[in-house]
C-alpha cells in the first residue's frame, strides 16, 4: 500500500526551482503492476525514489505499508571499490536477510560467476543491473521499484527475470518506469502518467500510451 | 515503531562499519600500515626538530616521544574523524539509494571505525613504549579515555558541519584545510600552554582542542597539572556543533540528490 497525501517535491535549479509534484494526493493501486510514463525530465525517477523513501518530499506525507525495494536502476546502490560479493553482503545486512542464502541465490541468478569477486567498478552496466536484480529478488520485497532496467542482458536473462517476477506475482508487484513501450505493455496492469506535476491513472493501457504519445510529441521508443 | 526504527538503524550502522572497514583496509595492506605508522611519522619528525634545536620535553621527567604522543593521539582522533565524516556523504552517496540508510548512519559508522582503529594503535604504541621503558603507567586512565572521547566528539561535530557546508558552498574545502592547519599548529603538540606568553594564551584559549590536549596531558602524566583548561568550553563547543550538525544533516537530506 502506498499513498501520497498532498505531496510536493521540487528541485532548486539555476534561477528558481523545478516542481516535480505539486500537492499530489494519490493512492497507488494495490497488488497490480504499475507502469509509470512521463516526459524526459518530468521526474519519474524522483517519483520512484519518493516511493522507496530514498528521498524525502518537500511537503505532504507518504504512507507506506509493506516492504518496498530500493529503486533498481543502472546507477547507484553499489560501492564501486568493493566487490559484487561485498556489496551483496552489505545489502543483506541492512535488510536483515540471510547472508548465505542471498549469496547463493545471487550467484545462481545473476550468472556473474567469478566476476562477483571483482570490484563493481569493473562491471558493465548490464552486469550491475544483473547484480541488483538478483539481489532484490533474493530479499523478497512486496513491491519492486524498477527504473528502466527491465530489459538487461541477453534474451535468456530477460526471460529469466520475467519468469522470476511472474512467479512472484501472487505476493509481489512492480512499479516500473520505462521509456520502452514494449516493456511497459509486457508488465503493466495499469499505467500512471506523470505530467504537469500531477499523477493520473489509466486502466486502459492503449489509451494511456496514446495519451503519453500526445504529451511527449509522438516520439516514443519501441513498438506501441 | 520507535524500537523497530532503532533496530533498523543499528543494523545499518553495523553493516556500514563492516563495509567501511573493507573500504579502508580491504584493498591493500597499506591502509593498515598507514593507520599504524601515521602517529609515528608525526612523533619522529617532531623529535627530529626538537633534537636539532637541542630541546627536551616541556614537562620535567617526561620522555619527549611520550610528550608528543599524548597530543598526537587526540589530534588524530579529531582530524581523522572530522575528515572521514565530512567526506561521508560524498563518498557513500551510492548507499543513500537504500531508504533505510541515512547520512548520519554512515557518519556514525566512520566515527566508530576511526575511534577504534586509533585507540588500538595507541594501545600498541603504549605497549611498545613500555617495552622501551619510556612509559610506565597512565596517571588517571579514565580521564584519558574521556579526553579521547571529547576529541572524537569535536571531530564528529566539525565533520558533520563540514559535510553540510560542502553541499552548499563549493569553496568550503579550501576553508576547511586552512582551518585544520591553524588547529594543527595551535593544539599543543609541541608546547604546553604554561610556557606561552599571556596574550598568546588568551588567543589560543578559543581552540577547544588545546583544552582537550592540556586535560589529556594532566591526566596522562603524574607530574603535570595544567591550570589552563576549562572543560566546559570544549564540551559546549562539541554540543553546539553536534546540535547544528544534526539539524543541518536533516536539512541537507533534501539536497542529497544533487550532491
Amino acid at each position: 500500500m502506498i499513498e501520497f497525501v498532498e505531496v510536493s517535491k521540487f528541485y532548486p535549479v539555476k534561477g528558481g526551482r523545478k516542481t516535480i509534484l505539486d500537492h499530489v494526493s494519490f493512492r497507488f493501486p494495490d497488488n497490480q503492476n504499475v507502469g509509470v510514463l512521463g516526459r524526459n525530465g518530468a521526474g519519474k525517477s524522483t517519483l520512484l525514489r519518493l516511493i522507496a523513501g530514498s528521498e524525502l518530499a518537500d511537503d505532504g506525507q507518504i504512507l507506506r505499508r509493506g516492504k518496498f525495494s530500493w529503486p533498481l536502476g543502472f546507477s547507484g546502490g553499489f560501492n564501486p571499490e568493493l566487490s559484487g560479493e561485498e556489496n551483496l553482503r552489505f545489502v543483506s545486512r541492512i535488510y536483515d536477510a540471510d547472508l548465505r542464502e542471498v549469496t547463493e541465490f545471487v550467484k545462481d541468478f545473476s550468472e556473474l560467476g567469478k566476476s562477483l569477486k571483482e570490484p563493481v567498478r569493473t562491471y558493465s552496466s548490464g552486469m550491475r543491473a544483473k547484480l541488483a536484480f538478483g539481489l532484490s529478488l533474493a530479499i523478497d520485497f512486496d513491491v519492486y521499484l524498477i527504473d528502466e532496467v527491465m530489459a538487461v542482458g541477453d534474451a535468456q536473462f530477460k526471460k529469466k527475470s520475467r519468469a522470476a517476477f511472474e512467479e512472484r506475482r501472487q505476493t509481489s508487484s512492480l512499479i516500473l518506469v520505462s521509456h520502452d513501450m514494449k516493456t511497459i505493455r509486457n508488465y503493466s496492469d495499469v499505467i500512471i502518467i506523470l505530467d504537469q506535476q500531477q499523477l493520473k491513472i489509466y486502466e486502459d493501457i492503449d489509451l494511456a500510451i496514446e495519451t503519453y504519445k500526445a504529451i511527449s510529441g509522438g516520439k516514443v521508443n519501441g513498438k506501441a | 515503531m520507535f524500537w523497530q526504527a532503532l533496530k533498523v538503524q543499528g543494523r545499518v550502522i553495523r553493516a556500514s562499519i563492516l563495509r567501511e572497514t573493507r573500504t579502508r583496509f580491504g584493498r591493500s595492506k597499506l591502509g593498515y600500515l598507514w593507520a599504524l605508522f601515521e602517529p609515528m611519522a608525526y612523533i619522529l619528525s617532531l623529535l627530529a626538530i626538537f633534537s636539532a634545536m637541542d630541546r627536551g620535553a616541556p614537562i620535567a621527567g617526561v620522555d619527549l616521544a611520550m610528550f608528543f604522543f599524548s597530543a598526537i593521539i587526540p589530534w588524530l582522533m579529531f582530524a581523522r574523524i572530522s575528515g572521514a565524516v565530512s567526506r561521508a556523504i560524498k563518498s557513500s552517496k551510492a548507499l543513500l539509494t537504500y531508504p533505510q540508510v541515512k547520512g548520519i548512519d554512515i557518519m556514525l559508522a566512520l566515527l566508530v571505525l576511526e575511534f577504534v582503529t586509533l585507540f588500538l594503535v595507541a594501545v600498541i604504541y603504549l605497549a611498545g613504549a613500555s617495552y622501551l621503558e619510556i612509559f610506565v603507567s597512565i596517571e588517571r586512565p579514565l580521564e584519558v579515555i574521556l579526553a579521547l572521547f571529547l576529541a572524537s566528539l569535536l571531530g564528529f561535530g566539525f565533520g558533520m558541519l563540514s559535510s553540510t557546508a560542502r553541499l552548499y558552498w563549493s569553496a568550503y574545502n579550501n576553508f576547511q584545510s586552512a582551518f585544520m592547519r591553524v588547529l594543527f599548529f595551535t593544539s599543543g603538540k609541541f608546547f604546553i600552554v604554561g610556557m606561552l606568553p599571556p596574550t598568546l594564551q588568551e588567543w589560543l584559549w578559543y581552540n577547544p582542542l588545546l583544552h582537550v590536549v592540556e586535560w589529556m596531558r594532566s591526566a596522562f602524566f603524574g607530574g603535570f597539572e595544567s591550570q589552563f583548561y576549562d572543560l566546559r568550553y570544549p564540551v559546549m563547543v562539541a554540543l553546539v556543533m553536534l546540535f547544528l550538525g544534526l539539524a543541518t544533516e536533516r536539512m541537507s537530506r533534501y539536497r542529497l540528490s544533487e550532491a
